[in-house]
């Protein structure tokens, strides 16, 4: 979606909440007349229904306006009032029940209004969610006017970011699900143990405007993960946070394939595993049925038993490094052997470490995290650029082809562009290769943040990028990388040369309208070189 | 049984004015379809047959007719005998999206709906009907 559609959006639904707002407050009054009748104990049948009428609209609107607790609240209150207005024969008793309950919630529901309690989810909702794999980032900054921009300024390169004021305004949004905080160094300080039982293992970065190694020591003791000083270099600081969010992920997530013959401690291990996060499959050592797990599965990293009964775990090992696609993978043995000549000769036969039983759960599971971490950026350092960490010339191109023939074997179209950022060249001279750097990593992150996990992207040469949409048509394509080039544009970088911005060219064809792949390739950047004599910053789109 | 007609023209029946506000920013903005608001079951029957929509989204509770008479009474009309209907309610108690249902409609949204998503909502259950 581009921006100008999301912010008209916005401006209209703050509007409409503006307009509710000022309705409900009406609405409040005429519920405080029903409450100090209760109270009085001279409320009639016919009030209470007209109470129970206004808190249903209540709890069915508030929350279309951002007002979710109001809602919520009312819809608790309206439960209460539904029972005597269901049956209203014992009105006394009715509102003896009441009574100051009644007053009591009335004035809550109130706060709730007054407090305007998301003041922020319209930067939430601002996108469908789902469409775009887009992180949410917390700015959470005392100073509303430096929270907001740097949240705005967050939005620029691909996230999706709100801010709060302090952490309880956090609290009070449920079904957030951020994926890092930037926070201010005193207000984290004061409430990192609130925010770590809410939020375990989630990257911190604190903005501080001062600077020492006490202070530094005092943050990272606290559980920050990183540390940035204002005035802010917004550029490095989004490099950093991607780096942390991409570990964060690598660390907590990867693929284990348990070879054992004992089902009960082989599901245990399952267990520990999965509970940790973990993507297990187990297999019970029979040599016939352990390759097409591993080709089907394709895990991190083997954890294998060293006797299955006949089956010996060493020699199973040496037959999977039969195989040139597992001479790199990873085999742990899990054994009650604790004879260190015999594990080195188990060793020798094909694995890398020995895990000896009994073996404790968190010891297990640390291990196995640490193994799929390392197996992982061995993995990356092989296929991905090691700048963008966006797939590798040679491995996009692949990709790019196995698009292809699922193009033609599905009959749907999908969208291949080339990418390039617009003289390049004169922002390595005049601002130093750093800043160049910077750029270079900055397109990247917005494409993966903008494009979908089932996209393709690629860092083609220097500072050319390729794209591949699958099941995408040219016009959506069209959209999606014109938003990208206009928010690219938009970003503000720093070098040696001070404050500078840079646009981006795209070229773009129907992948699936040509018989061959470099054909398409061929013909996106074709429009590529249109789009530069064109006068650059925009999308081409190659006439098929 | 699944559709292939494109979802364009849209009734919505619901007393609250801004709720219909809303839904106008949900639907026409967001969602891009050509919606027709109508404030009572009333209204809606004197201008369903000359908006011909492809579907109808009633309010449940609403002042006079409720959404559920409403729907009956459209169903009288001979063109809308098989419209497609869904029901928005605050209301979610499992017993009573079953009666809704049992009225013939496709689907329940309960209220509050986000007006972010309302659109894919619909299309979704448009889709799979």
């Amino acid at each position: 979606m581009s921006e100008p559609i999301v912010n008209d959006v916005s401006a209209k639904l703050q509007v409409l909440r503006k307009r509710f707002a000022d309705k409900a407050a009406g609405e409040f009054d005429a519920l405080e007349e029903i409450a100090r009748c209760i109270r009085a104990g001279d409320a009639d049948c016919d009030q209470l229904a007209k109470s129970y009428r206004i808190l249903h609209r209540l709890a069915g609107s508030a929350g279309t306006f951002g007002f979710h607790s109001l809602g919520d609240e009312a819809r608790d209150l309206e439960l209460l009032v539904k029972s005597f207005v269901d049956d209203c024969s014992d009105l006394s008793y009715a509102l003896s029940v009441l009574n100051e309950e009644f007053q009591r919630r009335l004035t809550d529901l109130r706060g709730f209004l007054d407090a305007g309690d998301a003041a922020a989810t319209e930067l939430l909702s601002a996108r469908p969610e789902g469409v775009y794999g887009e992180p949410l980032v917390l700015v959470i900054e005392p100073d509303e006017q430096q929270g907001s921009s740097l949240s705005e300024g967050l939005v620029l390169y691909g996230y999706q970011s709100l801010w709060l004021p302090d952490v309880n305004s956090w609290l009070r949004e449920p079904g957030t699900q951020p994926s890092a905080i930037i926070i201010r160094d005193e207000v984290f300080l004061k409430s990192s143990d609130r925010l770590f039982r809410f939020l375990r293992d989630l990257p911190v970065i604190c903005i501080s405007d001062t600077d020492s190694y006490i202070q530094r020591y005092t943050l990272a003791n606290a559980g920050a993960e990183a540390f940035f000083r204002e005035p802010l270099n917004l550029p490095m600081m989004t490099d950093h946070l991607e780096r942390l969010l991409t570990d964060h992920a690598d660390a907590a997530s990867g693929r284990v394939l348990i070879v054992d013959d004992d089902p009960e401690l082989m599901e245990h291990y399952r267990l520990v595993l999965t509970s940790g996060g973990m993507d297990v499959r187990t297999a019970n050592g029979d040599p016939s049925l352990l390759l097409p797990i591993l080709s089907e599965f394709r895990p991190d990293i083997v954890l294998m038993d060293v006797q299955m009964g006949d089956i010996s775990g060493p020699a199973l090992a040496r037959m999977l490094r039969f195989e040139p696609e597992w001479l790199s993978l990873p085999i742990v043995y899990l054994s009650a052997e604790s004879n260190r000549e015999m594990q080195l000769e188990a060793l020798a036969k094909g694995g890398d470490d020995f895990l000896t039983k009994p073996v404790s759960d968190s010891f297990l599971l640390r291990t196995v995290r640490r193994r799929c971490y390392r197996a992982r950026q061995l993995d990356k350092l092989v296929s991905r650029d090691s700048l963008t960490g966006l797939l590798k010339h040679s491995l996009v191109k692949t990709e790019v082809s196995i698009e292809h023939a699922r193009c033609q074997r599905m009959k749907h179209s999908s969208a291949v562009a080339m990418l390039d950022l617009d003289h390049f060249k004169k922002v390595n001279d005049t601002q130093g290769h750093r800043a160049g750097d910077l750029v270079i990593k900055g397109l990247a992150n917005l494409l993966r943040h903008r494009l979908r996990k089932t996209d393709i992207i690629g860092r083609y040469g220097g500072e050319e990028f390729i794209v591949a949409l699958p099941e995408c048509s040219i016009a959506r394509a069209e959209t999606v990388l014109a938003a990208v080039c206009e928010d690219f544009s938009r970003i503000v970088f720093e070098g040696s040369g001070g404050k500078f911005s840079v646009t981006l060219s795209v070229g773009l064809a129907a992948l699936s309208d040509y018989g061959h792949p470099e054909e398409a390739i061929e013909a996106a950047d074709q429009a590529l070189y249109q789009r530069k004599r064109a006068g650059r910053n925009g999308v081409t789109t190659a006439a098929s | 049984m699944e559709q292939n007609e494109l979802l364009k023209r849209i009734l919505l029946v619901e007393d609250e004015e801004d709720i219909r506000a809303v839904a106008e920013v949900a639907l026409e903005t967001v969602g891009g379809f050509n919606l027709k608001a109508c404030a009572s079951g009333q209204e809606a029957l004197e201008s369903i047959t000359d908006f011909a929509p492809q579907l109808v989204i009633l309010d449940v509770m609403m002042p006079g007719m409720d959404g559920p008479e409403t729907l009956r009474a459209i169903r009288k009309l001979s063109d809308f005998t098989r419209t497609p209907a869904i029901f928005m309610t605050a209301k979610v108690q499992s017993d009573e999206i079953a009666s809704y249902l049992a009225e013939g409609a496709l689907s329940v949204i309960p209220k509050p709906f986000d007006p972010m998503t309302l659109a894919d909502r619909i299309q979704e259950i448009w889709r799979s009907s």
